[in-house]
């Protein structure tokens, strides 16, 4: 992401627990590459067994073919681990979902991918979602830095994110990379371990 | 005299044991005992690894199979499930290369996962476990602390045997009373679930305890705390005690010797400390619960198996009102069914749920004698290659050939539906697993979360059956 505002199209589903199998179903994960899933995003809401687009799916309509925020309901990205979902949202267009809850794998799997999960209180994603329902696209400004939503009338909504995962949005902290540079303290935590629990290591009967 | 440590609970006992280094604002850096790897989500992490020129650094702390895409069909190859062949291989290849130990297609020692994963005493008291599936809940039953991650966080623990977590708060559920003859660990938790909300459990560890839950066998409590993610906990967890040791000796990778002596010490000393208090008590009494059932498309739209549909009309907002209607659409059910006349036209006993060899018994005794109800198709799926052996040394396989089930390989079939073990779209299926949303089970399909006896009950009648009803 690299940028501390996300700007764009706000399209509302407000269905609580939208689970990650129907984010993406599973047959669109059986790729050992990594495709785009631009088109695996909600297939079976999108489109018809046929493969043509359901017209009466809110991102099948313009403007909101161009969404980049989702305003969702409570336990968004519940259920499977699979990180697939996140990719389909994010090769989609997808720069920010916001919503009340998040499935907390999927939560942890948003920012591995530049993908900003916005947590607010139920009352601002209910308000958000009423909003962007009764104005035709809907744009949104988010300030990552700020932790604030404004819309083009000047409202704005605060929401929740840690310093740990707002730096990992803004600066593209690799989290593995900024392990590796602990690599010592691993190996003495490895060392002293060994000696308190020396029966840890794996032997096969 | 030093002053008495403060009590503690048992999450707080492994977290803080596992702690390499603080991190600030609530993160730490955990240290992972043990990593499991399946053939779906560990290809891509690899190729991360790889592209990143790392290494893995504790090959000897980590374990593969293949449980997700491969066929379960008897006499099954790599490519008997053509997409499962690149998948096998690709396994294979980054184990040998890693040095990784692979309980490959054909080994005894196969099967899903969190199924392989206490069999083979891989998973311990007191051990941080992760694999790149979110029922890795599941071995919370032995007083574990597992989780499920994704790829990118596989290859975060390949790289480093660590990840980096924020610290979650405890969830203490005790339950009280006595589960009824026939009502078993998958009732407790899907009632649970029901009650408490599918995202009850978001941000929070659940140790589940009391006296119903002590009772338990371990492999009952392996059911319990599989559907900890289907609360929204990422980990669900049961102190080990007596039984947990007796289950635990002499499996494949259980320390042996002074090795166990020094282990038991430690894992005795794993219970939370009286005096203890979680940040969020919960307390569940289940004598009277009934068998259960799910009507939707969340673990949560549970109701006893003997009780009618629920009204969206009398939901506590809209959006839960929103959600039971799109879930009844789907499920093409009525508000005030009885769901307990409504036809089947499959049963799917298997999974990480509810695949063990106890749950194959109790399957086996409901359906010893009788037949499978015209037009159904029903499938007994154990959840390894040793509880298939060991099902078949007891003639369990016999009773289901006869009864008019298929009796498969081991693997995660029709839960999670990736290879050809699936509903048609509109089919309707009784189903021991762990999921009921939309598709779960094939396109279209429609799924009855239940126990094993309950499936096997509805697969002889054909349409959903309290077990209780057809006594043997």
């Amino acid at each position: 992401m690299n940028s501390a505002l996300i700007t764009g199209i706000a399209a509302s589903l407000a269905v609580p627990n939208i689970d990650t199998d129907t984010i993406i179903p599973i047959d669109y994960c059986i790729n050992r590459n990594r495709p785009n899933f631009d088109i695996a995003l909600f297939r079976s809401w999108r489109f018809h067994d046929d493969g043509s687009e359901r017209p009466d799916f809110l991102l099948n309509t313009d403007p909101y073919r161009d969404t980049k925020i989702l305003i969702t309901s409570a336990n968004f990205g519940c259920g499977s681990s699979r990180e697939m979902a996140v990719w389909a949202l994010v090769d989609f267009g997808i720069k920010c979902v916001i919503a009340p809850s998040f499935g907390e794998i999927f939560y942890n799997n948003c920012f591995q991918n530049g993908l900003l999960a916005a947590r607010v209180s139920d009352e601002t994603a209910v308000t958000l979602g009423r909003t962007a329902e009764q104005t035709l696209g809907l744009t949104l400004e988010i300030d990552v830095s700020e932790k604030m939503i404004r819309t083009n009338r000047s409202e704005k909504y605060q929401f929740e994110l840690d310093s740990l995962r707002s730096e990992m949005l803004l600066q593209g902290l690799g989290p593995v990379a900024a392990t590796l540079t602990r690599v010592d303290d691993i190996e003495t935590f490895e060392k002293s371990d060994r000696l308190r629990r020396p029966w840890l290591t794996p032997q096969q009967i | 005299m030093p002053a008495p440590a403060a009590p503690r609970l048992l999450f707080d006992k492994i977290w803080n044991s596992h702690c390499v280094t603080g991190l600030g604002g609530g993160y730490d850096l955990i240290y992972i005992d043990r990593h499991m790897l399946h053939e779906l989500a560990s290809d891509v992490a690899f190729a991360m690894l790889h592209e990143r020129g790392q290494s893995v650094r504790r090959p000897e702390l980590t374990f593969a199979t293949h449980d997700h895409v491969v066929s379960t069909a008897a006499g099954r190859q790599d490519d008997t499930w053509p997409e499962s062949a690149g998948y096998i291989a690709t396994l294979r290849d980054n184990t040998a290369r890693h040095n990784i130990e692979l309980f490959d297609l054909h080994s005894p020692q196969q099967g899903i996962v969190h199924v392989v994963a206490p069999e083979l005493g891989v998973a311990l008291p007191g051990t941080t476990l992760v694999c790149g599936d979110s029922h890795t809940c599941t071995v919370g039953a032995l007083g574990a602390l597992s989780w499920g991650i994704g790829t990118s966080d596989v290859a975060h623990v390949l790289a480093t045997q660590t990840l980096v977590q924020l610290r979650p708060q405890v969830m203490r559920i005790e339950c009280t009373g006595r589960l009824a003859d026939g009502v078993t660990a998958k009732d407790l938790v899907l009632a649970l679930i029901g009650k408490l909300g599918a995202d009850a459990g978001t941000g929070y560890a659940i140790e589940y305890c009391g006296e119903a839950v002590s009772a338990l066998s371990i492999e009952a409590r392996l059911t319990l705390c599989n559907l900890s993610i289907e609360m929204g906990a990422r980990i669900g967890q049961v102190a080990p005690d007596d039984s947990t040791y007796e289950y635990l000796s002499g499996r494949r990778y259980t320390p042996i010797g002074e090795a166990w002596d020094q282990a038991l010490v430690h894992w005795q000393s794993l219970p939370s400390d009286l005096g203890a208090t979680a940040a969020r008590e919960i307390s569940f009494e289940v004598s009277h619960l009934k068998p259960q059932i799910t009507w939707g498309t969340s673990p949560a739209h549970v109701i006893d198996i003997d009780g009618v549909v629920p009204d969206p009309s009398d939901a506590i907002d809209a959006q839960t009102r929103t959600g039971m209607e799109k879930a009844l659409a789907y499920m093409d059910l009525a508000p005030g069914t009885r769901l307990a006349d409504v036809e089947i036209d499959a049963v799917f006993i298997g999974s990480c749920t509810n695949s063990r060899i106890s749950d194959l018994r109790i399957a086996a005794n409901v359906v010893k004698g009788r037949h499978v109800a015209a037009g159904v198709r029903a499938l007994v799926v154990p959840g390894s290659s040793q509880v298939r052996k060991q099902a078949e040394a007891e003639g369990l396989d016999k009773i289901f050939s006869a009864a008019g089930f298929e009796w498969r390989q081991a693997g995660c079939s029709m839960c999670v539906a990736l290879n050809d073990d699936r509903l048609r779209s509109g089919q309707r299926c009784m189903s021991t697993s762990n999921r009921n949303f939309e598709g779960r089970q094939g396109k279209g399909s429609r799924t009855h979360l239940a126990s094993p006896a309950s499936a096997a009950a509805s697969a002889i009648c054909g349409y959903i059956t309290d077990h209780r009803s057809i006594a043997v």
